[in-house]
This record gives structure tokens, sequence and C-alpha cells, in this order.
């Protein structure tokens, strides 16, 4: 009779024992993963970013959860891979544990799994499918100069392109070069979106030939990439630019110095602007026409011009045609004037200023005796 | 044929007078009147000296175009005309004022008669200098390609050292002299004075202007 008393609590025992453990098991079923953000969407190699796993109670009783656990499967958990504090999750509620890993790996999808041990039993576990993707941001030139001349403004049109599958933030482009100055010095477009593009303009004005480099920078989640792409500079003619030609070129010598004119034409493509005609040294411009300004030349425009020069004993001087382009860049061009040429002209006019010949002497006469004659005839009575 | 032979007799009849005017203007005068021989002639005359003097004047505005500016060298062309003109003009201005001077002059020696008799004889003893500006140009025409004026200066230089210039002058001063010589019976006719009176009416303006001639060619003035 003892025997059966014993044995009926340990039935009843044992029933309460299954009851108790029948409830913790249907508490732990309302456990759910409710929410996987990762930062950023998709890694590139060598970021690190986090992983953040939202679980909810979505029953009343509260349960709780003894550890989580992460499992990198390729990717290396730097958190830690184990959350150990203890987390009572109350009906209704939700927590989210946060992991930080880093993708040094090759391209792919990668499947980390996260393991959640409950009190007083029970495990639930999730794999989060993660992409690495290496894809830059691309960077093209839409437009630029033919070619590059010192000091003279190059505009540049470039396209920043994002062929990731997530946006990019942050993204700045800076232009570099040595003898170089930028306008803007940097732009900032911000964020990109997945397959969106940004236009920028950019000008250089270059002071020496050398490397321009336009370096785009932006960030993956908390991670900084840049691209960067690089250009020669070197130095050429611009087939539009004007082109001085002075022709039609005299030396006349005037007092102590010589008179110099001609036409100056722009047998360029584009306006010339600014166009001033002197003589560059030893030879000294002197009044009145120390320098001539001819203003704006049009293509195949031509313009007469003169100066007055002290040539001193030079054979040859030089003569500048300084002008400008439209965005104000300073050219020059030299062309040699020989100051030998015309000086017998000068002599030749000098020469022939010596008094009446005896010829025009003769003819003088000639004429005043025959009129002397005429105005005696006139007085004479008529016969 | 019958038109042929009229107008070579009118020429021959024209001839007659130029001859008569530069050879024996006396007689030319001696009967002249002004209703009779009308302002065919002196205007005629006038203006054959006006136009040749005024292609003078162009052909010598030739010489300034060096020395413009090279913008302003476009108006070569008006710088001619506006020469011509001008000259053209003045030389009707002189016409006119050596009558003035002659008018006066010879009203104080109580000379009678009109202006316009005197303005038509002055006119017509402008002859000569038909054959002193053509001539005149003539030279200048040939003379002045061969001269570069380099300065304003140069303009001086030349009008003072250049002998075209000065054998022009005084080519001028000869046919002015036989111009003034046809003015004495001129004005003495239609004026109504004796010959000593009118070589005085003409002779004093034509004089001083000789002097005048003289001094600033030598560089006394």
């Amino acid at each position: 009779m003892k025997y059966i008393w014993f044995i009926a609590v340990l039935l009843l025992a044992g029933f309460f024992c299954v009851s108790a453990g029948s409830a913790a098991s249907g508490a732990k079923d309302n456990i759910s993963v409710t929410n996987i953000s990762l930062e950023p969407a998709v890694f590139m190699k060598g970021d690190t970013g986090t992983v953040g796993i939202t679980v909810k109670n979505t029953g009343t009783a509260t349960v709780q959860i003894g550890k989580s656990t992460m499992n990198g499967n390729g990717l290396m958990v730097i958190s830690g891979e184990t959350y150990g504090n203890l987390v009572n999750l109350g009906g209704g509620t939700s927590y989210t544990y946060n992991y930080v890993i880093r993708a040094d790996v090759a391209d792919g999808t990668y499947y980390p799994s996260i393991y959640l041990t409950f009190i007083p039993s029970g495990t639930l576990s999730r794999t989060i499918p993660i992409k690495v993707s290496d894809v830059p941001l691309s960077l093209s030139v839409i437009s630029m100069p033919d070619t590059f001349q010192e000091g003279k403004k190059a505009e540049f049109t470039l396209r920043i392109g994002n062929p990731r599958e997530n946006s990019v933030n942050g993204v700045t482009l800076v232009p570099e070069g040595s003898s170089m100055t930028f306008s803007p010095t940097s732009v900032f477009v911000g964020e990109l979106a997945a397959d969106g593009s940004a236009d920028v303009n950019v000008t250089v004005t270059p002071t020496e030939e050398g490397e321009l480099t336009f370096r785009v920078l932006y960030q993956n989640g908390l991670n900084d990439h840049e691209i960067v792409r690089s250009l020669p500079v070197q130095f050429g003619t611009d087939r539009k630019d004007p082109v001085m030609i002075a022709n039609a070129i005299e030396v006349i010598p005037e007092g102590d110095g010589i008179r110099i004119s001609g036409d100056v034409t722009n047998a360029g493509l584009e306006n010339a602007y600014s166009v001033v005609v002197t003589v560059a040294p030893p030879a000294q411009p002197m009044d009145p026409y120390r320098s001539y300004v001819v203003g704006n030349l049009e293509p195949d425009d031509f313009s007469g011009f003169e100066l007055t020069v002290q040539s001193g004993e030079a054979d040859e001087i030089e003569m500048v045609i300084q002008y400008r382009d439209v965005d104000g860049n300073a050219y020059e061009s030299t062309v040699p004037v020989s100051v030998l040429e015309d000086e017998g002209e000068t002599y030749a006019v000098n020469a022939s200023n010596n008094g009446l010949s005896p010829l025009m002497v003769g003819v003088i006469l000639l004429l005043l005796v025959g009129v002397g004659w005429v105005i005696s005839l006139s007085w004479r009575k008529k016969e | 044929m019958f038109i042929g032979i009229e107008r070579v007799q009118m020429n021959r009849i024209a001839m007659n007078v130029i001859q008569e005017i530069l050879l024996h203007p006396e007689e030319y005068f001696r009967s002249y009147s002004l209703e009779e021989k009308g302002w065919r002639l002196p205007l005629l005359v006038v203006l054959c000296v006006g136009i040749f003097a005024g292609i003078g004047a162009w052909l010598a505005s030739s010489m300034v175009l060096p020395l413009l500016p090279p913008e302003a060298r476009s108006m070569g062309p008006l710088m001619g005309i506006i020469g011509f003109l001008s000259t053209f003009i003045v030389i009707f201005l002189i016409w006119i004022f050596y009558t003035l001077v002659f008018y006066i002059i010879s009203h104080l020696l109580k000379g009678t008669g009109s202006f316009k008799e005197t303005l038509a004889v002055v006119g017509i003893g402008y002859l000569p200098q038909i054959f002193g500006t053509l001539l005149t140009t003539i030279m200048m025409a040939v003379y002045l390609p061969t001269i570069r004026i380099t300065s304003i200066a140069g303009i001086e230089d030349a009008m003072r050292s250049s002998p075209m210039v000065m054998m022009s002058g005084i080519l001028g001063l000869i046919f002015l002299l036989w111009s003034a010589n046809i003015w004495i019976f001129g004005v003495a006719k239609v004026r109504s004075l004796e010959k000593k009176q009118a070589i005085f009416v003409v002779g004093l303006p034509v004089f001083l202007y000789l002097i005048y001639a003289l001094a600033t060619s030598f560089g006394l003035l």
C-alpha cells in the first residue's frame, strides 16, 4: 500500500514536470526573427559592417535567452561570436543583436548564421545571406579639351556612376595635380543610388605639363573607398585658337626712329580680344604710337597698325602682337622686322631736295622771257 | 558737214579771242562791253582754273595719306574730294577778292563802272593762269609719286624745299604777272581809268602778294 502512494506521488511529480516542460517549450515557439539589417547592404572586400538581428516575443510569457552565437561561415565576426548576456524577452517585446563582421573574402554571397539558446532549453537558428561585391564606382570623362595650353582654362565634364547594388554615401570628386589650379577645388555629390550617376563640371588651369588626377572618394557603409583616374596634361596648340599674322609691313625712317605700319590679321577660328601691337626690347617705342591697340579681331578680320620706334643700331627689331582669348588668357606672337630695308627711300627723298635743277631754272627763265615778251607785246600799238 | 565747218569757224574765232586777250589785251578790252560779251568767257576761264587747281589739290592730298592712322586711310578718296572742292571754291573766292580790291582801290581813284564789269574782266584776266595751273598740275602728277613724306614735319619740309613746289610757286607768280597785265587793261576800261591809274590799282595788290609769296618761300615769314 505504501508503494502505491509512493508511485502515485512520483507520477504526480512527473506530470507536473512534464506540464512545466511543455509550458517552457511552448513559450520559445513564440520567439521569431522579425528583422535583419545590414550596413552596408552589400559589402566590398575588406569592408567592416554591422549585422542587426531583431528577435521578437510574440507570446505573452517571458522567454529567457541565455546566449546568442554568430557563426561567420567565411566572414569574420570581429565583435565576438558569442553574445553572452541573459536576455529576458517579455511578451510583445523585441531585442536586437548587433554583430560586427568583416568581409575579407572574394566576391560572392555568404551565409553566416545566428544561434539563440533559450533557458531552460531550446534553440533558434537563422542564416543571414550577405553579399560581397568589390565593384567600385565608375568615373568617365564626358568632355574635355582637345589640347591643353599653359594658363588656359580647360573645362571637364565628368560622370560618376554607381554600378553597385547598393547606394553609397559621401561621394566627393577631388581634382589633383601639381602646377594646376582647379575650380571648384572639390565637388560634393553626396549619396549616389544604385545604378545612379551624377555629372560634375571642373575647370582645370595648368601652368606646367604634368598629370591630372581625379579622385572620387565615397563611403560604403562606414568604409572609405576611392577611385582614381589620371590623365596626362601635355601642352599643344588649339586648332581653333586665334592666330595673328602681320602683313604689308612698311618701315619708314622718321626723325630719330622709324615708323612701322602694316596689317594684322586673325587667321584663327576664334575671336582674338585686346589685340595690341608693340615692340620688344632693345627697341624702344616712342611717341606718338608707342603701341597700337587694335582691339577685337574676329576670324579672318584684319586691321591696320602703326608704331613709332627708336630702333637704335639694331638691324632688326622684334614686333610683338599681344592678344587674349575669350577666357582672358594672354598670348604673344613675335614678328621680326628688318629695319635696313627701307632706309634707301629716305635718302632718295633727301637727295631729291637739293633745290632747283638747271633744267628747271632754264624752263623758268624761258617762261619768264616768254611772258615778258608777251607783256611787252601787249603794250605796243597793234599795227 | 555744214555743222563741222561751223564748228571749225567757231574754234577759229575762239582762238582769235584767246590770242587777242593774251597778246593784245588793250585791243580786246577797247570795245569790251559786258552786255555784249556776256558772262560765258569769264566764268569758263575761272572754271578751268578752278578745275586744274582742284586736281592739283587732289594729288597733293595723296601725300598726306601715308601719315594718317591706318583706320583713317579709307578716308583717302574723301580727302581728295574735299581738297578738290575746297580749292575750286577758293579760286572763285580769290576771283571775287581780287575784283573787290581792284574795285575799292579804283574807287579811291575816282574810277567809275560797275562791280559786275570789273568781276568779268578780272575773270577774263585769269586766262594765263589756265596754263599756269595746268602746268603745275602736270608737274605734281609727275613729281608727287616720287616723294615719300614720313611725317607731318616732312610735309612742311617738302613744301619748303621741294624743287617741284618751288618751281610751281615761281610759275604761279610768272602767270600771275601775265594776268595782272591783262587786268590793267581790263580795269582801265571798265573803271574808266588812265593806264597809270590802272597799273597802280592792279600793281599794288599784286606787288604786295608777290612780296608775301617770296617772303614765305624764303622763310622770312
